[in-house]
């Protein structure tokens, strides 16, 4: 059965304005693009990974929003922070192990695909600027 | 996360559930291709069809017969439909059918043989497996029988089979107008009721005089011993002989294809005209009318002589209804922008029976493709999956769909099955890329990668920003696995936001008067511009 119009037409309206809000969020964070890579030897519900809203490279928070179990020992292998102007800044574990190094090819790569995923974003945006 | 944006995607999910699959569509397509055989129909396993599936793959990339950007476009929405179901339609096309250039070699068992098998299949001139590899004895002589009532060379045959507006074209202009004058006498006992509707002969025979008069000694014949106002003195020597005629068999058959493609016929194509294709004939001539100012009474198409005897003036009928001459660009946004106009015009309780009528639309559509295809009678019990002239046609009735839908018109029923078959195919595309582009937005899209001992999982963010996060050791197999699924879900996502950002801005224009089916619909349509782009991107890239 259809829901009652009235009420469906409202509760859809609401979604839709909040969806526009958070795009609104991103506009504003769109100066900066940041690629986090951690490895560890741990236990964790996946979904809590889904579901962790990680924010920002602040380590602890995202360590406590992901609620990892039994988390023995989580080192950061990369981070890399891409400024709107093109400045680059990246911090890279000392010591790298040759496995660490294969780490870091997924790091380099998921900066491009972060990219990508950025400027699809923006194509987003753009196209519902133009109409 | 809000509760509204969760029940729009709750809703949105169960309305990808409830959508039509297309895992039978990909079987029959196989069955009609020869990579899955006929006699095993009712006994396939889920290993069977996916050796077909790849099997068929390994033919289609080295067959030619798919352009770069076919393949291209086609793994652009990989993620929310089958390629192989996309690549078989194509393959099993008959109004826009591949091109042949020349025929296989003897002796070839490839995609080529089999469309070409296939397509005589369709027309009822072969017999044998369409997995039977091409030779110069059976398959040439096939094509000569349709090749000769074609008056072209095989190729051009081959071709013609693959454009029917083109064959029936060809049909007409070389063949004097008697030999459509078409005797039917179906096998089975036609319902009283139906057979007493069609009793007409004298109206018949008056419209025959009105448009043909006597010119040829077929029509003089026909008027003077078949049209009798005594039916007992009826020439059934000549009504069987009209019967046994090859051409007329063929041009029937023809008929019953046209039926079968536009989804008013959904019985098994036998060449057996029974009461379902007489019943389709009806139906096509109230669609017909629908769609022009024009008024056809039924007997100036068909009646009932004597006995199980019938006359249809299959001239009249490949002429006025299936031959259409307006080439219409874009039929699916014509119909498709009528439609969301209806819908924001539309009062509460027009919008309420819409939303329920289509709910038993849906169900109706959904059982039918739910039902794996079927050998009866040593035949492939199938449904046609193109769209593309159907959709001509119903650009002329696009404006009354929506009313047809309120009212649920039970003489239009299959068309509108037919046409919201394949909105329902878009929709299911778009609404998993809509809600992996709301979970995208609300930061729950995820790609993890593992094995049993490790674990990698990538969370990109709405504004760009990524996290990684390794568990286990770092097997370099699972890095390279992760690495081409991100990419691959990058892709995806492209698409996603694309589907998200046409939706929100028809949003935008239409905050008032925003409802489901209008959001629904919407989705539909800015796939249908999406996927055209890509197209007419990857013709211009190639």
């Amino acid at each position: 059965m259809p829901d009652d119009n009235t009420e469906s037409k409202a509760r859809l309206k609401s979604g839709f304005q909040k969806m526009m809000s958070k795009i609104g969020e991103v506009i504003e964070d769109v100066a900066s693009l940041e690629v986090t890579t951690f490895t560890g030897d741990f236990s964790f519900n996946t979904r809590q990974v889904v579901q962790a809203d990680v924010n920002k490279f602040r380590i602890n928070n995202v360590l406590k929003s992901m609620s990892v179990q039994n988390q023995t020992d989580i080192k950061l292998v990369a981070y890399t922070n891409i400024k709107i102007d093109a400045d680059v800044s990246t911090i890279v574990k000392s010591d790298l192990s040759e496995s660490d190094t294969e780490l870091l090819k997924l790091h380099q790569q998921m900066m491009e695909s972060s990219k990508e995923s950025r400027r699809a974003v923006i194509e987003m945006v753009t196209s519902m600027i133009k109409g | 996360m809000s509760d509204v944006l969760e029940d729009i995607i709750l809703k949105l999910e169960e309305e990808a559930i409830s959508l039509p699959e297309t895992k039978n569509r990909c079987t029959q397509h196989l069955i009609e291709l020869g990579y899955l055989p006929l006699t095993k129909v009712n006994a396939l396993s889920e290993k069977d069809i996916e050796d077909a599936k790849i099997l068929f793959l390994e033919e289609a990339l080295v067959s030619g017969f798919y352009a770069l950007n076919t393949l291209e476009s086609a793994s652009s929405f990989s993620e929310y439909e089958s390629i192989a179901a996309h690549l078989l339609d194509l393959a099993t096309d008959i109004d826009e059918g591949f091109i042949f250039e020349k025929l296989p070699e003897p002796g070839a068992l490839n995609l080529q043989s089999r469309i070409l098998h296939y397509r005589l299949d369709i027309f009822g001139l072969w017999p044998h497996p369409v997995s039977k590899g091409y030779d110069i004895f059976n398959s040439k002589a096939a094509l000569g029988i349709i090749g000769e009532f074609l008056d072209c060379d095989l190729v051009s045959a081959v071709n013609m089979m693959a454009n029917m507006e083109k064959l029936t074209r060809r049909l007409l202009e070389i063949h004097p107008d008697e030999d459509f004058i078409l005797t039917i006498k179906p096998k089975h006992q036609v319902e009283r009721s139906l057979q007493r509707s069609l009793n007409k002969t004298q109206r018949f025979k008056r419209q025959l005089i009105d448009d043909f008069g006597e010119r040829t000694e077929f029509f003089k014949y026909l008027n003077k011993e078949v049209l009798k106002e005594n039916p007992n003195k009826v020439d059934f020597n000549f009504m069987n002989g009209e019967l046994r005629n090859p051409f007329k068999q063929f041009v029937m058959r023809l008929i019953q294809v046209h039926q079968w493609q536009e989804g008013s016929y959904t019985g098994l194509l036998d060449s057996d005209i029974g009461e379902v294709t007489l019943r389709s004939i009806l139906h096509s001539i109230d669609f017909f009318n629908a769609s022009s100012s024009k008024n056809i009474r039924e007997f100036r198409v068909l009646t009932h002589v004597i006995n199980d005897y019938y006359l249809f003036n299959g001239l009249f009928f490949l002429q006025e209804y299936v031959v259409d001459n307006e080439d219409v660009d874009n039929p699916e946004q014509i119909i498709l922008n009528d439609l969301l106009h209806n819908l924001q015009n539309a009062g509460d309780g027009e919008l309420n029976a819409f939303e329920l009528n289509m709910a038993v639309l849906k169900t109706e559509i959904a059982l039918a493709t739910e039902v794996q295809p079927k050998e009866r009678h040593g035949l492939l019990q199938r449904v046609y999956f193109g769209f593309r002239r159907f959709l001509k046609k119903v650009v002329k009735i696009s404006k009354k769909i929506f009313r047809w839908v309120v009212e649920l018109a039970e003489k239009f029923r299959d068309i509108l099955k037919k046409v919201f078959g394949q909105v329902f195919e878009d929709l299911y595309t778009g609404i998993k890329a809509f809600i992996d582009g709301m979970k995208f937005l609300l930061g729950r899209k995820a790609t993890i990668t593992s094995d049993e001992e490790n674990m990698i999982a990538s969370v990109i963010r709405l504004d760009g920003d990524c996290y990684n996060i390794i568990s286990g050791g770092t097997a370099t197999l699972l890095i390279e696995h992760h690495i081409k699924s991100i990419q691959y879900h990058v892709k995806s996502m492209h698409f996603a936001l694309t589907v998200i950002g046409g939706v929100l801005r028809t949003f935008l224009n239409a905050i008032a008067v925003f409802s489901w089916p209008l959001l629904v619909f919407t989705i539909v349509k800015v796939v249908r511009n999406i996927k055209e782009s890509y197209q007419k991107l990857n013709l211009v890239i190639n």
